[in-house]
């Protein structure tokens, strides 16, 4: 049985792609997730603050995710749940089912919607003993979301992240008592309105340029401590200050889920750690393309939204042939200011009348910059902004018509509006 | 009631301090924004701070063992410990549609609770929990 359309991951890169390749024309469309249910990380992100850019209202992620579920079915969209990928050959997984055993499956055009996961404790060496009681703040959030588990009575939580400050809240509601959010950046790394609302209205004190040098405890988490760091991010000499808690959550950041790309061969970013895409979302395999978290880690579910409609629709325009091969590509490279743009590539012979959405992460937080694409020396697109944060994502919109001014390499830099004078 | 209070603007990502001045509870100055945006949302937030309540509440004969409810309007901040607390009370039972109504008009707030997700009811014999480890 082949499928014109594969889409690996449930979550809501998975879902818009999958929809948007049935409505561009892809008959035959299956999402592949491991999970028992869909929505990905959705599920569990109860809070509202979801859909407001694109429905233009304040949703949970279960509401969220539940808007496109109800889709798949009149779509004649197929799911198979409890269903893992172990393998990309050639045109077919190899899926691994709870009830089915190994399954292969024939697509003509694949999507990877594989999302993202989270840094752990291994990833940032933070020493100390080994209790129990040490969480990432995606895990802790799982549990008592969805399995209605709590995971301790006095918290302290690593990483100013949008995970970390928002169940920081949660633990709060739920009766525990959250001692300190540690933060190792001189600023904020989530949104300053998850700080408000979820630190501020609960008195949670926010320590920037800090870090945890120890873990205390034997069997469970008795305590940490906290020091200054200079400006390399180091800890600052000295005892440093304990603090007492029973449980640690790491919220330390996130990496693009690759292990089926790379085990293809797809070329990835080192910078976002997800696969090189070009403005289709296709990846540098051929009718292999990618959406979402897993191209990189997005702060706004609406934005991966966008972007997975993109994919969706261009691997199914792919399965049908309606893609001409491209002979003129240009790479887009982040200067100065900039520590990512994606798609990192674009195709100019086709572009189907359709703007490019350059997305970008600033290096620093600035007020009163603009964002550029410079291409043979020219400014083709600029976009003003009073302020920039590395936590906020930017998009740089190309219009069709821009492309036509494209010579070269296209450049993503920062200026500060000063230096136009 | 506080004199002076800063309030930091969550409109847009500029996240301005926005100072407000009230003798007595009285909204007499509004400093500090750079647009009228932050002012408004200052004097709200100032005057009557308002919040979305959103927890679990535990489900029998379902898949999983809660499901995620939330107000369908915000309440007053002041209510939202009380709320937590009359909503930890409730217990339902599966299957149940997203929206199911869990508590009426709660604390007189003119808010429903509701549930945010289906809660679909466990098979007899499959598995009542899985996890993503499992």
């Amino acid at each position: 049985m082949k499928y014109d359309v594969i889409v690996i991951g449930a979550g809501p890169a998975g879902l818009a792609a999958a929809i948007a390749a049935r409505e561009n024309g892809a008959q035959k469309v299956l999402i592949v997730e491991r999970d028992c249910s869909l929505g990905g990380i959705l599920q569990q992100c109860i809070h509202p603050g979801f859909g407001l850019k694109l429905f233009n209202q304040d949703l949970s992620g279960p509401e969220y995710a539940g808007r496109f579920i109800s889709e798949m079915e009149p779509k004649g969209i197929e799911v198979l749940c409890d269903t893992m990928v172990l393998e990309i050959e050639g045109n077919s997984l190899k899926c691994a089912n709870v009830r089915s055993g190994i399954v292969t499956l024939g697509f003509k055009s694949l999507v990877l919607a594989m999302g993202c996961r989270e840094r752990t404790r291994g990833a940032i060496g933070i020493p100390g003993t080994r209790p129990a009681g040490i969480f990432t703040a995606g895990t802790a959030q799982r549990f008592i979301n969805m399995q209605g588990l709590m995971v301790g009575k006095k918290i302290v939580i690593l990483g100013s992240g949008d995970i970390g400050m928002i169940m920081a809240r949660r633990l709060t509601l739920e009766g525990a008592r959250v001692e300190a959010v540690i933060e190792i950046m001189p600023y904020l790394t989530g949104l300053t309105r998850n700080r408000v609302q979820c630190l501020d209205d609960f008195g949670i004190p926010l320590y920037l340029s800090h870090t945890i040098i120890d873990i205390r405890g034997r069997d469970r988490v008795e305590g940490v401590t906290v020091a200054p760091v200079d400006g390399n991010m180091r800890p600052v000499a000295g005892p440093g200050r304990d603090i007492k808690c029973d449980t640690l959550l790491l919220s330390v950041g996130l990496i693009p889920e690759n292990e089926l790309s790379r085990k293809l061969g797809i070329e990835i970013d080192p910078l976002t750690s997800g696969p090189v895409v070009s403005q289709f979302m296709e990846t540098s395999v051929e009718a292999v393309f990618a959406c979402g978290n897993v191209v990189h880690v997005n702060d706004l579910v609406d934005n991966v939204t966008i972007e997975s409609r993109k994919a969706g629709k261009y691997a199914a325009l792919s399965a049908l042939g309606k893609i001409p091969g491209a002979s003129r590509v240009v790479p887009v490279r982040p200067l100065a200011g900039v520590r990512y743009a994606v798609p990192q590539k674009i195709a100019l012979d086709f572009h189907g009348g359709e703007k490019i959405c350059v997305s970008l992460r600033v290096a620093k937080p600035d007020r009163k910059v603009k964002i550029e694409a410079v291409s043979g020396g020219c400014v083709i697109a600029s976009l003003k902004k009073k302020i920039v944060k590395p936590g906020e994502m930017e998009t740089l919109n190309l219009a069709a018509a821009d492309l036509e001014k494209i010579t070269g390499q296209v450049e993503i830099r920062v200026q500060s509006e000063a230096s136009h004078g | 009631m506080a004199e002076e209070k800063q309030i930091t603007c969550i409109v847009c990502p500029l996240g301005c301090t926005v100072n407000v001045t009230a003798p007595g509870g009285v909204i007499q100055g509004v400093s500090g924004h750079e647009c009228k945006r932050g002012e408004k949302y200052a004097r709200d937030e100032f005057t009557w701070p308002l919040r979305v309540v959103f927890t679990t509440v535990a489900v029998e004969n379902a898949i999983l063992p809660v499901v995620p409810v939330r107000s369908n309007r915000p309440l007053p901040r002041e209510l939202v410990m009380e709320a937590m607390q009359e909503i930890r009370k409730q217990t339902l039972k599966a299957p149940l549609e997203a929206g199911h109504v869990v508590i009426r008009n709660i604390l007189a707030t003119g808010a429903d609770i509701v549930t945010t997700a289906p809660a679909k009811a466990a098979t007899p014999s499959g598995s009542k929990l899985r996890t993503n480890a499992s």
